[in-house]
């Protein structure tokens, strides 16, 4: 897949195909479609990008840091996974992810510097999973004060 | 609907595809729309619609494809062969896969 992503970003086109895997989530789920498009200069802080795995596969996770020629990265579900991959490995970037027909923009837009920190120190994983319990409180406590 | 190929005619792979082996299968991935999209549009070539394939290389006609084939594949006739191979044709020019050279 490595290889066929790579054939098709160095003619200059985007390349979309549908994710498998759960080590991006949220942000990018596992079904999601998503469109990673040639980079036209250095990758940025934050930015989800892909690069060569083990095998011949992909691998699509975020950039934490940026190093003297190459970029640590991590994925956003497993920060412990860490890559430090040179500048010239990385395939594409994402710029588009969709979800059931629908186009997410979550972390691809000027928070991904927000996650990357996150990211970085190990925050991002606890505070997703706060989110996702206060959300579940959420709809409880709405009806409680309809009850009043 | 009768095939317009010409056995004497000589095609190519398109410049608008990208393709590649993986795991076995031959993927081809077409690129004219601006992007290459293997959600909604990726081709696989079968055994014999990968042995058609390798041969389009721009300088073998029709005729040719189909005798060699039939020499490596002996176990089909030629007529059989020939079908394939004008069938095959039919749905790559159709899908703008091949160019006439």
């Amino acid at each position: 897949m490595a290889a066929l992503l790579a054939d098709v970003v160095s003619r200059g086109v985007p390349f979309r195909f549908q994710a498998h895997g759960y080590s991006m989530a949220p942000f990018v789920r596992d079904g999601d479609v998503v469109t990673i498009s040639p980079l036209r200069g250095p990758a940025r802080l934050g930015d989800v990008v892909a690069y060569p795995g083990e095998h011949g596969g992909l691998v699509v996770h975020r950039i934490a840091a940026r190093h003297s020629g190459a970029y640590e990265i991590r994925a956003d579900g497993v920060p412990d996974v860490v890559d430090v991959v040179p500048r010239a490995e990385l395939l594409g970037v994402v710029t588009r992810v969709e979800r059931d027909g629908r186009d997410v923009r979550l972390g691809l837009g000027p928070e991904r510097l927000l996650l990357a920190g996150l990211l970085r120190y190990g925050l991002l994983v606890p505070i997703v999973r706060l989110a996702r319990a206060t959300r579940a409180h959420l709809p409880r406590l709405r009806r409680q004060g309809a009850v009043l | 609907m009768e095939s317009t190929i010409s056995r004497e005619a000589v095609y190519r792979p398109s410049d608008d595809l990208v393709s590649r082996e993986i795991d076995g299968q031959l993927v081809i991935v077409p690129i004219a729309a601006g992007i290459g999209d293997l959600q909604d549009e990726l081709y696989t070539l079968n055994e014999t619609g990968r042995a058609i394939w390798g041969k389009l290389d721009g300088r073998r006609t029709v005729e040719a494809v189909v005798g060699e084939l039939a020499t490596e594949f002996s176990g089909a006739s030629a007529d059989e062969i020939g079908s394939d191979v004008v069938g095959l044709l039919d749905e790559l020019l159709k899908r703008r896969m091949v160019v006439t050279v």
